[in-house]
């Protein structure tokens, strides 16, 4: 057996070569993507007893590698080395489809040769919180695979802990199987994750930046799960995606300029402008909708920008639920809203194992398309990450090839 | 009959112990003779006048209230004369889509009796048939007054929204305050450990008394570190909170991963600054309360009767002396709740 395999060139079933192609960001390189991001060959990982490694046929590319190729707002290397890791380097990517190369002793739920996709949700196995039966997402080990662990899906051979892998939905090519996870799981886990407010029958759920990876899995969700989903998007050119994957209406938020903190209660003036922004962008979704029924569920992400909106246009009883704040991070809250509509505003944040799983079954029963936009060769991975710094990628989700040799392979 | 009004809204000036017209009963309602009626900051609001709220004058206020039905309407049949009762003090339609689910305190048109209508700081008051429940001979009329709102806020914040469990740990901020105090006791029977702020060291041994476990008095400590360093960093599963803007930084500080901070009002002020990042990677639910739905009024009055959550009188005053009673209320003086008698 060689020591290094070309991409694509499969070593013998089970055997692990020395050294492996990679991508990967080092503290000298920090800044843009399109620089950061650079292949090497690296060390193959060894693994851990629980832990599994999976030959890499395609990966999807998420918006934390951005973040890690600029070293901020963490720099995941100096993280990792505190806690003790040795490696100067992130050889980073949360999302990815494969196959199961090498197994620890203790791994009973896959074996070498199975066909996984994996998912990003990473906890320590003697944290005494995963050990209790508790949901690990809520634990204090709790890590994003391939941004806070190294290893990822951007490595020829991907090191995960066995939990995290999913038998691969055997109709989806590599890529489309391997792009969507990150985001399907997170948005399944703030959907359906947080009851009482789960998605039933005709709930309507208001859905930000519906074209992006996250938002175009929400609006797949909610349909699945017959509600309807309200998008909201920032260009009229963007209305016949979401409308595809299953929004009933569309809202254009460059109509509307009330965006931003809200203003004090007490500037008659200005907090009335607000008021009459907001007010108009509720009226918006009555008339995407046609009927006057407010979000039962709101899925936020952009955060400082619109989350005063979001709080003042869900209905009664209902909750704001969000994962990121793209725009911002600090928020002024007008508790009044809370009490007096009783609505929750609920923090959310990736996904265990059993959401990942559900999510997935839904994929593979063509419920939930997994909203794959382009296929781009291993070498495009830096550019990849800079159109989405720059917001000029394509809706839906990217995805790489790294083993597979072209797109559209893999399918059953 | 008498009744503690006011005329126009405004301060304590503007309250008079005077002679007012009986109430009138419709066919489903029961007339009720107050022999108690707790006071809640509501009364005081309402006094001074809320946004919005535009009240036929004179009006008195009173929403916690206990006595004797004098007179039953001729579609009520489960009521006797004769009966001691408590009052439930929600104004439902039954009809919106909340109603039909059950969430009375989310109807489209909710009230409270005592804030939209007249109510019990009176000599009698008219009550829907259907929102009385009966008192055991054991529960006191004051008691039975004092427990009833403070109590079905607080049940719902942390049974129902919340979604308290044993094991968990719950701070309650200022537990001067009824609904507070009430926390207390819920968070007990729930089998919660019990943590509890206030500037005074009488309020935090009373509070003790109630069973809380962990006082800390915030004028000599930092809560939020006193709580870090007792819990391993790892702080409260459940934050009730009421205090708004002085207290949220420290409030999404201490709450724990995956924990719940729950809210029904804010003395301080109602505007919070919150950093997001706290909400999504801890993934915390911020979640805002009023008053209890049918089904909570009822289980927690029954955990009245059956001895499980006593009621927290402050002081029991006559209601010409309502006043002085509101005076008292208004300057923070009392632990637990005043009631009053006509």
């Amino acid at each position: 057996m060689a020591d290094l395999y070309d991409l694509g060139d499969k070593p013998p079933l089970g055997e692990v070569p020395k050294r492996m192609h990679a991508f990967a960001v080092r503290q000298s390189r920090f800044g843009r993507p399109r620089e950061a991001w650079k292949r090497e060959v690296l060390p193959t990982p060894t693994i851990g007893p629980d832990e599994v490694l999976i030959y890499v046929m395609a990966s999807g590319i998420n918006y934390n590698n951005v973040w890690a190729a600029l070293g901020q707002p963490l720099d995941v290397i100096a993280e990792r080395q505190k806690l003790g890791e040795p490696e100067d380097f992130h050889a980073g990517g949360s999302d990815c489809s494969g196959i199961v190369w090498a197994t620890g002793r203790e791994v009973k739920n896959v074996k070498v040769g199975d066909e996984v996709i994996v998912h990003s949700g990473w906890w320590r196995p003697d944290d005494p919180w995963v050990l209790s039966g508790k949901d690990p997402m809520l634990a204090e080990s709790t890590r994003i695979w391939g941004y806070q662990t190294n290893y990822g899906s951007y490595c020829q051979f991907a090191r995960a802990q066995a939990h995290q892998c999913i038998p691969k939905p055997k109709r989806l090519t590599w890529e489309a199987a391997g792009c969507f996870l990150l985001c399907a799981s997170t948005a399944y886990r703030m959907l359906m994750g947080w009851p009482p407010h789960t998605v039933e029958k005709g709930d309507v759920v208001l859905v930000w930046g519906a074209t992006g990876g996250l938002g175009s899995l929400a609006l797949e969700i909610v349909r699945a799960q017959g509600g309807r989903a309200v998008a909201v998007v920032s260009d009229d050119a963007k209305k016949k995606f979401c409308l595809d994957h299953g929004a009933v209406g569309v809202i254009n938020r460059s109509q509307f300029d009330h965006w931003g903190p809200m203003p004090d209660t007490k500037d008659a003036r200005a907090y009335g402008a607000w008021a009459k922004g907001a007010r108009a962008f509720g009226k918006a979704i009555w008339d995407a909708l046609g009927e006057r029924t407010s979000p039962r569920i709101i899925f936020e992400h952009p955060g400082e920008a619109t989350l005063p909106t979001s709080e003042f246009v869900c209905g009664t009883g209902g909750m704001i639920v969000i994962c990121a704040g793209t725009t911002g991070y600090n928020v002024t809250l007008d508790l009044r809203y809370h009490w007096m509509r009783q609505k929750r505003f609920q923090g959310s944040h990736l996904s265990n194992d059993e959401q990942a799983l559900a999510v997935t079954r839904l994929v593979d029963a063509g419920k939930v398309d997994p909203c794959l936009s382009e296929t781009y060769a291993f070498d495009e991975l830096p550019e990849c990450h800079q159109l989405m710094l720059d917001n000029r990628h394509p809706y839906g989700n990217m995805a790489v090839l790294v083993n597979a040799p072209k797109a559209g392979l893999g399918a059953a | 009959m008498k009744a503690l009004a006011f005329h126009e809204h405004g301060g304590l000036d503007k309250l008079r112990y005077q002679d007012v017209a009986d109430p009138t009963l419709g066919v489903g309602d029961v007339l009720v003779r107050v022999r108690a009626a707790a006071l809640n900051h509501l009364d005081l609001f309402v006094r001074e006048g809320l946004p919005g709220l535009t009240l036929p004058m004179p009006f008195w206020t009173g929403c916690d209230i206990a006595g004797d039905v004098v007179q039953v309407g001729a579609a009520v049949s489960d009521v006797a004369v004769g009966d001691r009762v408590a009052v439930n003090p929600n104004l439902s339609c039954g009809r919106c889509e909340f109603c039909r689910r059950g969430e009375h305190s989310l109807c489209v048109r909710y009230g409270i009796l005592g804030e939209h209508t007249p109510g019990g700081l009176a000599e009698y008051v008219t009550v829907d048939g259907g929102h009385v429940i009966t008192l055991p001979d054991a529960v006191r009329y004051e008691d039975a007054a004092a427990f009833v709102l403070v109590n079905m806020t607080a049940w719902r914040m942390l049974v129902t929204q919340a979604r308290l469990s044993a094991g968990e740990d719950l701070l309650v901020l200022g537990v001067g305050g009824g609904v507070s105090s009430a926390a207390v006791q819920i968070g007990k029977l729930c089998g919660a450990r019990v943590w509890v702020t206030s500037g005074s060291d009488d309020k935090l041994e009373r509070a003790r008394a109630l069973g809380a476990d962990e006082c800390i008095n915030h004028a000599r400590e930092d809560w939020v570190r006193v709580i870090g360093r007792k819990t391993g960093r790892r702080g409260m599963d459940v934050v009730l909170e009421n205090v708004g803007a002085a207290t949220w930084k420290g409030s999404i500080r201490v709450v724990a991963k995956g924990g719940r901070i729950v809210t029904c009002g804010a003395t301080s002020g109602p505007i919070a600054e919150t950093d997001i990042r706290q909400v999504f990677w801890k993934q915390i639910a911020i979640i805002g309360s009023t008053m209890s739905n049918d089904a909570e009024f009822h289980t927690v009055m029954g955990q009245l009767f059956a001895g499980r959550l006593r009621a927290i009188v402050d002081t029991v005053m006559p209601l010409r002396e309502g006043v002085e009673a509101q005076r008292r209320l208004a300057e923070g003086k009392q632990f637990g709740k005043i009631v009053l008698t006509p």
